[in-house]
């Protein structure tokens, strides 16, 4: 017998996947899953990055803040 | 050379330590998420790159002093604070006047404009400016949720609590979301077949 999922299981599952959910989806969902991941990873194109510079200040302060390791 | 630990707790204990290159791969690690997640709520590269500073300052204080105590989740903690921090900037700066062009569009939104104009040269930076200007079409609930879920790293049970609806509303918004992107990029991908074969 297989096993319906909702539209929100495979939500659900896009971004937290359960071991063998995929197995358990009928060439419709695995379909559906498909086109959700491209969005997905379109998604992570649009991830920003900081400029170097703005990060010395940080690593500066997480120096400084810290002594050497003892040895 | 030490040898740096994987995951995130290792890295904290390894920074409580005195090993700063154990820091250095954290921000590596998180730099992206954090500072995302602040540019989608400030929207202005420069103030986003402050708070950007304000937050690991703060969360450095925190680890300092011995108060940290995430169990390891350090990802989920520090986008916290920097969505609070964005949101506190942006409540604040909502209080005071602020200079607005005659088409009544603030200054430095034209400033902004400005610099993504000359980023838009690169392929990559224009894809970005395309993806953000698509979630900003998607209606608030649905474009809360996908930021906060895709960004901000948050489960859907936690969005559900934060926004005071039910897991299965957050994961419905959430398909809409998705959806309704996926259609804009559709109808995106069919202007410019048109435009390059037309009929």
């Amino acid at each position: 017998m297989t096993k319906s999922f909702t539209p929100n299981d495979l939500i659900k599952n896009l971004y937290e996947p359960e071991t063998g959910f995929q197995q358990a989806l009928n060439e419709d969902e695995k379909e559906e899953l498909a086109r959700l991941k491209q969005v997905r990873n379109l998604l992570n194109s649009a991830y920003m990055e900081p400029s170097e510079r703005s990060l010395e200040p940080i690593l500066e302060l997480a120096r400084k803040s810290k002594k050497p390791l003892a040895h | 050379m030490s040898k740096i630990p994987v995951n995130d707790a290792a890295l904290i204990s390894a920074y409580i330590q005195g090993d700063t290159k154990a820091f250095e791969t954290l921000l590596k690690r998180s730099k992206s998420k954090v500072y995302t997640t602040i540019y989608f709520i400030v929207k202005d590269r420069y103030i986003a790159e402050d708070l950007l500073q304000e937050t690991y300052i703060k969360a450095l204080d925190v680890i300092n002093q011995g108060k940290y105590n995430e169990e390891g989740k350090f990802l989920p903690w520090i986008v916290r604070i920097a969505h609070n921090m964005a949101i506190d900037y942006f409540r604040k700066e909502k209080r005071y006047p602020k200079i607005v062009l005659e088409d009544g569009s603030p200054l430095w939104n034209n400033f902004q404009f400005a610099e993504e104009s000359s980023e838009d040269k690169q392929l990559k930076e224009d894809l970005i400016v395309n993806i953000r200007n698509l979630i900003k079409k998607l209606p608030d609930e649905q474009r809360e949720v996908l930021i906060m879920r895709h960004y901000e790293d948050l489960s859907f049970q936690e969005i559900a609590d934060l926004t005071h609806v039910s897991i299965n509303t957050a994961l419905g918004r959430m398909r809409y979301a998705l959806i309704n992107l996926r259609k804009m990029l559709d109808k995106q991908a069919l202007a410019y077949d048109k435009k390059l074969y037309p009929e």
